[in-house]
C-alpha cells in the first residue's frame, strides 16, 4: 500500500520505474549538474517563532552590481506563485547597500507594494548582481522589503490599513522569496503607463515627500531572474524526493534551472498543463466542480480545495481531518489539452502533525478553501516525489511553449 | 511633476469617497464605473439578479449582482490586481477591516463570515479572485455557490 502510494503520487516520467522496482527507499538518485541549486526544507530561519512546515528553501547570492562583493542569502522561499527575487532588508549587513532603482520617467526613488489576499509587503526596488547554482544576470531590480528609508506603507497598499505588515523575518517567515512563476515580470504592462496607474504597486518616493503610485518601465520592474540568465533561461525543474507517509524531520531537493536545455531537465513523458497567460490558471476539475483558478503553489504548505465531505480539524482549523487516510483524484487541464488525473491522498493534519512535531515536511496534508474561489491550490505536498515544470511565457522548451507547468 | 502629483493623488483620493459599491442601489453602478475608471455592460437581467460586470484599468474583472430590489447585494473580483476594496465595499469596508479571519484565513486565502458581510478571497501575485456579499439581502432561494 505504502509503495502504490508512493508511486501514485510520482511524476509520470518516473512511475515506470515504479513497475520495475525502485532501491529501496524509493527515490531516485538526485540529479546532478551545475545547473543545480540545493532546495532544503527544514524549519527556516532560526529567529521565526513557529518553525516552518512544507516551505522549500533556496539560497541565493547577490552581490553590488559589478563588483565581488557579495552576499549569499539563505532561507529564501522558492515560490512558483510569485515573480522575481525579494529580500528583507535586516538580513543584509547594514555596509552592504545595493544601489536604489530611480524611476526611469520621474528620476524619483523606486518603491513596491506586494499584496497578498490578506496582508503586505513593502520595499524599495534596488539593484543586485543574482546568483544561482550556475546562472547570473547583473542589474536585476530586487525588492528590499522592509526596507527603513521608508517604514509607512502608502495607504492604499495596506487597504486602509485592513492588511496585516508582513515585513520582518518573523513575520515573512523566511529571509526573502525567489519567485519563479511564469511571468518574466512582476507586474508587465499593466504597470508601465503613467495614465493608468495601477493601486498598491509601484510607488514614487522622493525624499521627504509621501510616497505616490507611479507607473514602472518594465526594465524597472521586480523581474524573475532565471529568465535573464544567459543560459538554462526557459523555466526550471523542482525536484523533491517524497516525505514518506509519515513525513520527514528535513529534506533535500534540486532546483534545476532550464527546461529541456540540459540532461537533467528532460521533460520526458510528464504530462503538460498549459495555463492561462494572464492569471497562469489552469482548470481543476474535483467532485465534479469544474475549478477554473487552479494552480501550482509551491509556496502554499498544503493542497487547498473546498470539499464539504471532509471532516475540517477542531484545533488546527483551516486543515482537514479525515478520520482514516482518504484517496481522492482530481484532473487537470486547460483549454483543449490533454487531461491529467492526478491522484492524491489526504491524511489527518493533527494526527500527522502531532505524532512528530519537530517534523517540517509532511505529506499528504489538505486545508480548505471556500468552494466560491473556484480554486483547487496545488501547494507543496503535490511537489514532493515528484519533478514539476515551470515553463515561463515567451520562451519553447523543445517543442512546447510557455507558459505551463508540467509533471 | 507638479501636475503629475496632484492627478495622482486625486485617483486616490476619489475611491474612498461618497458612493458605496456594495449595499447601494443601481444608480450607483455608473458612479462606481467612473471612480473605477472601468468599462461597464450589462451581462444580463431577469430572473433573480441582475449583473453588472466593470472591466478596471488593470484587466480585473468585477461584478456587481443586483437584487429585485435594485441593491448591491454581492461583488466579486477576478484578474490579475485585487479592486479598490475601500471603494467596492464601501460602507462594509470597515468590517472587513475589523472582523475576524475564519478558519483557513492565511496570506493567500481569505474568509470572513459575519452575520451582514462574508467574503472569499484567495489568490496570489497577479492572480486573485473573490467574492463578498450581504447574505441578508441575497434574493430568496438563491445559494452564493451560483455568484460567479
Amino acid at each position: 500500500m505504502m509503495l502504490r502510494t508512493l508511486c501514485g503520487l510520482m511524476a509520470l516520467s518516473v512511475l515506470a520505474a515504479c513497475g520495475r522496482g525502485l532501491p529501496s527507499g524509493g527515490s531516485p538518485p538526485p540529479p546532478t549538474g551545475a545547473n543545480i541549486a540545493p532546495i532544503i526544507i527544514d524549519g527556516g530561519p532560526a529567529s521565526i517563532p513557529v518553525g516552518a512546515v512544507n516551505v522549500p528553501f533556496v539560497s541565493v547570492t547577490v552581490c553590488l552590481p559589478g563588483t565581488m562583493t557579495c552576499q549569499t542569502v539563505d532561507h529564501v522561499v522558492l515560490d512558483t506563485g510569485s515573480t522575481g527575487l525579494r529580500l528583507l532588508a535586516s538580513v543584509l549587513p547594514a555596509n552592504f547597500t545595493l544601489p536604489q532603482v530611480n524611476n526611469a520617467t520621474g528620476g524619483t526613488p523606486l518603491w513596491e507594494c506586494l499584496q497578498f489576499v490578506d496582508s503586505y509587503s513593502w520595499g524599495s526596488v534596488r539593484t543586485a548582481d543574482i546568483k544561482i547554482a550556475n546562472g547570473a544576470a547583473s542589474n536585476q531590480p530586487v525588492q528590499l522589503i522592509g526596507d527603513p528609508a521608508v517604514l509607512m506603507a502608502p495607504t492604499d497598499c495596506t487597504n486602509n490599513g485592513a492588511l496585516a505588515s508582513v515585513n520582518s523575518v518573523a513575520s515573512f517567515s523566511a529571509n526573502g522569496v525567489l519567485g519563479v512563476n511564469i511571468f518574466h515580470y512582476d507586474c508587465d504592462t499593466a504597470c508601465t503607463d503613467p495614465a493608468k496607474i495601477v493601486p498598491a504597486a509601484y510607488y514614487s518616493c522622493p525624499a521627504g515627500v509621501a510616497c505616490t503610485g507611479s507607473a514602472a518601465a518594465l526594465s524597472d520592474q521586480v523581474q524573475n531572474p532565471v529568465y535573464n540568465f544567459a543560459a538554462d533561461n526557459n523555466g526550471v525543474a523542482i525536484i523533491l524526493p517524497p516525505a514518506g507517509t509519515s513525513g520527514r524531520l528535513t529534506l533535500s531537493g534540486s532546483l534545476v534551472l532550464g527546461v529541456n536545455t540540459q540532461t537533467n531537465n528532460q521533460l520526458g513523458a510528464a504530462a503538460v498543463i498549459g495555463v492561462d497567460p494572464v492569471l497562469g490558471f489552469f482548470t481543476t476539475t474535483y467532485q465534479g466542480l469544474t475549478l477554473p483558478n487552479s494552480f501550482l503553489d509551491s509556496g502554499s504548505d498544503a493542497l487547498y480545495f473546498a470539499d464539504s465531505s471532509l471532516t475540517p480539524c477542531a484545533t488546527a482549523t483551516g486543515y482537514y481531518c479525515p478520520p482514516q487516510s482518504l484517496s481522492r483524484s482530481a484532473v487537470n487541464q486547460f483549454g483543449g489539452g490533454a487531461a491529467s488525473t492526478v491522484p492524491f491522498t489526504i491524511d489527518n493534519y493533527e494526527t500527522l502533525n502531532g505524532a512528530h512535531q519537530s517534523f517540517n515536511a509532511l505529506p499528504n496534508i489538505a486545508g480548505t478553501l471556500s468552494n466560491l474561489a473556484a480554486s483547487f491550490d496545488w501547494g507543496l505536498p503535490f511537489f514532493y516525489g515528484r519533478t514539476v515544470f515551470v515553463g515561463f511565457e515567451g520562451r519553447m522548451a523543445a517543442q512546447t511553449p510557455g507558459p505551463f507547468f508540467a509533471y | 511633476m507638479l501636475k503629475h502629483s496632484i492627478l495622482v493623488l486625486a485617483l486616490i483620493a476619489l475611491p474612498v469617497a461618497a458612493h458605496a459599491a456594495l449595499g447601494e442601489p443601481a444608480a450607483s453602478v455608473p458612479a462606481d464605473s467612473a471612480r473605477l475608471k472601468a468599462s461597464v455592460r450589462v451581462l444580463g437581467t431577469g430572473g433573480a439578479y441582475t449583473v453588472h460586470e466593470l472591466t478596471l484599468p488593470t484587466g480585473t474583472i468585477v461584478r456587481e449582482f443586483l437584487n429585485g430590489a435594485g441593491t448591491v447585494f454581492a461583488v466579486s473580483w477576478r484578474g490579475p490586481f485585487q479592486p479598490n476594496l475601500p471603494a467596492l465595499l464601501g460602507s462594509y469596508f470597515a468590517t472587513y477591516a475589523n472582523a475576524p479571519r475564519s478558519a483557513g484565513s492565511n496570506r493567500s486565502h481569505l474568509a470572513i463570515d459575519e452575520t451582514n458581510l462574508v467574503v472569499r478571497a484567495a489568490g496570489h501575485q497577479r492572480a486573485f479572485v473573490g467574492l463578498a456579499y450581504l447574505p441578508r439581502l441575497l434574493p430568496p432561494g438563491l445559494s452564493a455557490s451560483e455568484l460567479q
